[in-house]
């Protein structure tokens, strides 16, 4: 994870701007040099290794419909397809990479949504390790009296085996939570936060951009043949 | 009075017996108590009671007074009370939210709405104090379970509570973590710091307290400076008490030495130093069970690697288990106990070298077929339970396995008083009780090798005396065991062999003597010899020294 | 604001993400995983459609965040959350609820996909059959495995299911 010098809220903006941008043009020809221009970017900022690990989960994504919307249509709007999915996921890629989901909360509470809901998107990513490494713990023991939870189709019988223990131990552990967020304070009114999140000029910069690129998408699509 | 409880009876909801039943009870500033009792007597609800929690989280039915630094707990919402007395879990993994151990540290600062200077300075002064300077930017999942401890205590440390309750600090600690925590605690009491520590080895932390409060059923039963409370009449209440002392009261000596000068001291002037040293070395000519004559081999590890993500944990181990051995690995945390220990089922191969489990390379053999013959005890009994009832989940291995055999299924329920819970789901039962499931299961299958990870952690006197009744059954049978744990008196009482693990080897292999006796091993593995061991060698100086 | 209903949300968007490597399962060409679905159904019955809801957008998030997941799971898994909750708010019953989440993913869900995903990526509608049948398969195993989790929770003593919300019993917060 990258940390950037511009606030989520404007790379969300510019993100959102990028994505009407790419589904203006039904044409490869942008759609490819929209993706070469990400890919620059995802190299300047030394992101190559996470977004080849990303393409290889779009991938199947991105075959599926290939070949689907060939078979439904022609060859061209299948390879269309395929390049807009790639370049929307590379922008959202994008955004993710370089705003820890702290920043996003952060910058999200500052827009007016709840704190509750923030703060289970800025606390649950701490807890993905830790019911990562209870699940292994849960699979091994179960592995160890015979239950073959390994991948492969058979691991959807014995799924229970999994999940259960892994579920009971969450909600005892979630429990164990709540009582040490009160234990510190959680719920109580006046919280005042070390960092506040500051829209800046270069932000107000990248908002400029976003809207200047869009007029002039929407410009080129109506005005010129 | 920082701390008072008058008449305070509570249940929790849908609970028909009290978890506290009439407790008086009160801390004074700056005082350190020790709480110990058995397993449900009350000291997590007492903690509970103790910043609100009880009733304002848990609700259920309350009567009584709980008076925090004069505050009513029951008009004193939680977050009104955390200020004044903080409350370190058993858990630490359930403590830590936030991002970083610095963001840990502010949390509660921020949510009081203090300045930012003011957390700075704050800050500063719990890292500093607890030693996690130079941790401030880890993010704590990646830290050892040692260092979360330390980081949970210093989040509660900011507020700047005049009391701070501690439920099982030790459990998971190796020795060398447990010093470094009896360290920050003695500075803490020395800035003026209430503490009340709960914990079941007494033996921990008995030297630093000012009092000692038994829980039992609920209730404050005895309470006390520790020597007059353990020379007391407190056989039953269920302690598991100091080592020195059992030897002391099997001696039929109603002294409370706390270590092993205090005993040689005692020893000394009432002139018993000679009969207590023939009656130990009596008790060390003639272990208990002496390995059989050619016994076959069990284990054999030849020069095993093993890397997580291309970090090395294990880096060539070798090691011989023989038929009937009882086996102890030691180590500090992160050493590599549960990793070595999982490869003896094969549920991981070693990435080189070789390891034959009763004549089975784990390398061409599958789990599943290995696993038939060795039985695995995990440390959370919770890894496994999913079955509607006990029985079924007993059954579940030797079922799979398709090597059920009812007469030894019913002898093993009943050999565990497993009988009148057949019936009930696993998830009803204690923990002590879900222990004792877990381990019917792995021995479900007659297992010829049984591997135990940390059997001892949490647990009270009375589960460890069953689990000493156990081991001893399983080895007049001839079976083989490991247990891997940082309870060093339990290992030297149960096992013939130590094994140390220490960066990725075995660095030291033989009898519990021997291996405390090497100081270069102990010190590289972070162990400390046992309280029995010490005495020994403080008699036998003692005897050079008359001599 | 309950700190027990926020806490259990926060570990549920966890096992969300945690458990998605474990769960993923191959059957023939395709691979099916009800990770995501097993968590709608525990969500809209122990904490409410608007938690659930909530719950499916940061799994979303975070799968994104991590490099695990793509855009389309947004609408799928919001829309199949939130209906879920309504039809066990409306009926208390907790196959209800599961049924919720079924139609809700595997149809309303790939509906919206269709709608508003599909045109947007190809400037065309598409087969609606394909995509109902990709979303399905996973739906059915994970609501499935929801019900199972929810009786295990229910043994336990975390969850009250039936006439009154999820809750330990004797709660006065109810
Ligand atoms: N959250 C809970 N809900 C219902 N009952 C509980 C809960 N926590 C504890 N109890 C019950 O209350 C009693 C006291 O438990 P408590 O946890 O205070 O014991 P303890 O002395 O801390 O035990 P241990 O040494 O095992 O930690 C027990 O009978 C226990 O089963
Ligand atoms: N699944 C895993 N993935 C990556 N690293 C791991 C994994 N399991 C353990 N480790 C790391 O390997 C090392 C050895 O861990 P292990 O659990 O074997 O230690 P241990 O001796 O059992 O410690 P403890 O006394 O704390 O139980 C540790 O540094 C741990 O962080
Ligand atoms: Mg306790
Ligand atoms: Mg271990």
């Amino acid at each position: 994870m990258k940390s950037s010098a511009f606030d989520p809220r404007s790379k969300l903006i510019g993100a959102f701007v990028g994505t009407l941008f790419l589904v203006m043009f039904t044409h490869w020809v942008p759609l490819a040099a929209s993706l070469g221009a990400l890919a620059v970017m995802v190299l300047l900022l030394h992101l190559g290794r996470s977004w080849i690990h990303f393409l290889t989960n779009l991938g199947f994504a991105v075959l599926t419909f290939f070949v689907i919307v060939s078979l439904a249509f022609d060859l061209l709007t299948g390879v269309v397809a395929g390049l807009r999915l790639l370049a929307i996921g590379t922008v959202f890629f994008l955004f993710f990479q370089t705003t820890s989901p702290e920043r996003l909360s952060n910058a999200l509470l500052k827009t007016g949504l709840p704190y509750p809901f923030t703060f289970v998107l800025s606390a649950s990513m701490q807890f993905v390790p830790v019911l990562i490494r209870r699940a292994r713990n849960i699979r091994d023991a179960q592995r160890a009296r015979g239950i073959p939870i390994e991948g492969g189709p058979r691991t959807l019988f014995h799924l229970p085996a999994l999940v259960g223990p892994l579920l009971v131990q969450a909600f005892k552990f979630a429990d164990e939570l709540a009582e040490a967020m009160e234990a510190r304070g959680f719920g109580i009114s006046g919280r005042r936060f070390r960092f506040e999140p500051r829209f800046r000029w270069v932000d107000w910069m990248v908002v400029g951009i976003s809207l200047a690129v869009l007029t002039a998408g929407l410009a080129m699509k109506f005005f010129l043949p | 009075m920082i701390l008072r409880f008058e008449e305070v009876s509570y249940s929790y909801p849908g609970a028909a017996a009290r978890a506290l039943d009439g407790l008086d009870l009160s801390v004074d500033p700056g005082e350190s108590v020790l709480v110990a009792g058995t397993s449900g007597s009350g000291k997590s609800t007492f903690c509970r009671a103790s910043i609100g929690l009880v009733p304002h989280f848990h609700h259920g039915k309350f009567t009584g007074r709980v008076l925090v630094a004069g505050r009513d707990t029951r008009r004193y919402p939680v977050h009104e009370l955390f200020r004044h007395a903080g409350l370190v879990f058993q858990n630490p993994d359930a403590q830590l939210f936030n991002q970083t151990v610095e963001a840990e540290l502010t949390y509660g600062l921020e949510s009081l709405g203090m300045p930012p200077s003011e957390i700075e300075s704050r800050m500063a002064w719990a890292s500093r104090l607890t030693k996690l300077d130079s941790l401030m930017d880890r993010l704590p999942y990646t830290l050892s379970g040692g260092e979360k401890q330390r980081v949970a205590l210093a989040s509660i440390l900011t507020l700047r509570p005049r009391l701070l309750l501690l439920d099982e600090p030790f459990t998971h600690l190796d020795p060398e973590g447990a010093d470094e925590l009896r360290g920050i605690l003695r500075t803490m009491k020395a800035k003026g710091i209430a503490l009340v520590i709960v914990e079941h080895r007494l033996h921990e932390i008995i030297g630093d307290v000012d009092r000692i409060i038994v829980f039992h059923r609920g209730k404050a039963v005895a309470e006390g400076p520790p020597r007059r409370v353990l020379s007391g009449n407190i056989s039953s209440y269920g302690l598991n008490l100091p080592p020195l002392l059992r030897f002391f009261r099997a001696f039929g000596l109603n002294e409370t030495p706390f270590n092993a000068d205090e005993a040689i001291e005692t020893l000394k002037t009432q002139n018993l130093l000679e009969p207590f040293f023939s009656r130990f070395s009596r008790q060390m000519l003639h272990p208990s069970h002496a390995p059989a004559e050619t016994p076959s081999t069990i284990v054999e590890a030849e020069n095993i690697w093993f890397n997580y993500e291309g970090r090395d944990v294990l880096r060539g181990v070798h090691l011989k288990l023989r038929k009937g051995e009882c086996a102890a690995l030691l180590g500090k945390n992160g050493a590599g106990k549960t990793t070595l220990i999982k490869h003896l089922n094969g549920l991981l191969k070693p990435q080189q070298g070789l390891l034959t489990v009763l004549g089975m390379d784990t390398r061409k053999n599958p789990v599943s077929k290995i696993s038939r013959h060795v039985g695995l005890v995990w440390q959370n009994p919770n890894d496994q339970l999913f079955r509607p009832t006990v029985r079924e989940e007993v059954l579940t291995a030797p079922k799979t396995f398709r090597s059920y055999d009812p007469s030894w299924c019913n002898q093993l329920f009943d050999r565990f008083g497993l009988l009148p819970l057949l019936d009930r789901s696993p998830f009803s039962l204690s923990e002590g009780q879900k222990k004792r499931v877990s381990f019917a299961a792995a021995l479900a299958v007659k297992p010829g090798l049984i591997v135990l990870d940390e059997p001892t952690a949490g647990q009270d006197e009375s589960f460890r005396r069953e689990l000493t009744g156990f081991i001893t059954l399983l080895r007049e049978e001839g079976s083989t065991i490991v247990l891997a744990t940082h309870d060093l008196e339990f290992a030297a009482e149960h096992a013939t062999r130590w094994l140390v693990l220490s960066e990725g080897k075995i660095i030291a292999d033989g009898s519990p003597e021997d291996v405390m006796t090497d100081a270069s091993v102990m010190a590289k593995a972070g162990l400390r010899p046992t309280q029995r061991f010490q005495l020994i060698q403080a008699i036998k100086q003692h005897g050079k020294e008359t001599l | 604001m309950d700190t027990r209903t926020i806490a259990r949300a926060v570990i549920l968007v966890a096992i969300g993400v945690a458990i998605s490597p474990f769960t993923s399962i191959p059957i023939g060409m395709a691979k099916i995983n009800p990770a995501q679905h097993f968590i709608n159904v525990l969500g809209a019955i122990l904490l409410g459609p608007w938690w659930a809801t909530g719950i499916a957008l940061i799994i979303g998030i975070l799968r994104n965040a991590l490099g695990t997941g793509t855009l389309l799971a947004f609408p799928g898994g919001m829309i199949g959350a939130f209906l879920a909750g309504m039809a066990y708010r409306y009926t208390r019953n907790i196959y209800a609820g599961a049924l919720g989440e079924v139609i809700g993913t595997g149809l309303f869900g790939a509906v919206a996909s269709a709608l508003i995903v599909a045109p947007v990526l190809m400037g065309k509608t598409m087969a609606l059959g394909a995509l109902i049948i990709a979303f399905s398969g996973s739906t059915i195993v994970g609501a499935m495995i929801g019900i199972f989790g929810l009786k295990l929770l229910e043994r336990a003593g975390f969850a009250r299911l039936g006439p009154e919300r999820g809750r330990p019993p004797d709660d006065p917060s109810l």
